[in-house]
């Protein structure tokens, strides 16, 4: 039985809206090209089955308990939790698969993210006498 | 010419040195870092031949990203009221 895929809203759907109308103009660079071929296919295999062993989908736990909604993840590359993770959960009706979230948050992959990223705290000094040699 | 700079930290506009030492690197390369107060450094090997390292914290992978969470949030609340977008149509991005 196949899925519908639905985004959740606002942000998955206008995410979605945003990457498939840059898509068709051919507005995606490198990496937005990258990241949607993987994307497309995880939603292909969703779709089809959402327990492709590709997706290596599993129920998160904590979550489930935190939303009182039984929320999975899966991979977008197989078994490479780094390469990104959709986060879903059945619904809103029945046959419903509903895209509640990304990883990595298309923020992250903006030109000029790492302007933003903070380093770690240096560690406070301790003072000491200076050693010299 | 513009370039890309980063932008101190608060943090990083009140660093002083409080420690400097000579050193020398043993037979495998290694060097020892007096007093260190962080256990994982990111390392800049710079074109001088000068080293910066920065100090660093692991993160679990299995952690989900702040923004990540807050777009989770808001697609529950709106799911758990029934909401979410139209069906997508995958058909035109699927290749082969």
């Amino acid at each position: 039985m196949a899925f519908l895929i639905r985004m959740g809203q606002p942000e998955m759907e206008s995410l979605w809206l945003d990457l498939t109308t840059r898509k068709q103009q051919g507005k995606l660079d490198k990496d937005e090209e990258k990241f949607f071929k993987k994307l497309v296919k995880a939603l292909g295999y969703l779709k089809e089955n959402p327990r492709h062993n590709s997706l290596a989908s599993h129920e998160i736990d904590d979550l489930t308990r935190k939303y009182g909604l039984k929320i999975f993840q899966s991979y977008l590359e197989n078994n490479t939790p780094s390469a990104g993770r959709l986060f879903w959960a059945y619904g809103p009706d029945k046959g419903d698969i509903t895209v509640l979230a990304i990883e990595p948050h298309p923020e992250d992959q903006k030109r000029g993210a790492y302007q933003r990223i903070k380093l770690s705290t240096f560690p406070a000094a301790k003072p000491k006498s200076h050693g010299k040699g | 010419m513009p370039t890309a700079t980063l932008k101190c930290s608060k943090a990083a506009r009140g660093i002083s040195i409080v420690q400097h030492y000579d050193i020398a690197a043993d037979a495998k390369n290694r060097i020892s870092l007096r007093g260190a107060t962080a256990k994982y450094f990111h390392v800049q090997a710079l074109s001088n031949g000068s080293y910066v390292l920065q100090p660093r914290v692991l993160v679990s992978p299995d952690a989900i990203p702040a923004r990540t969470l807050k777009m989770l949030e808001s697609s529950v609340a709106q799911l758990k009221k029934g909401k979410a977008s139209a069906p997508i149509d995958l058909a035109r991005f699927i290749e082969g």
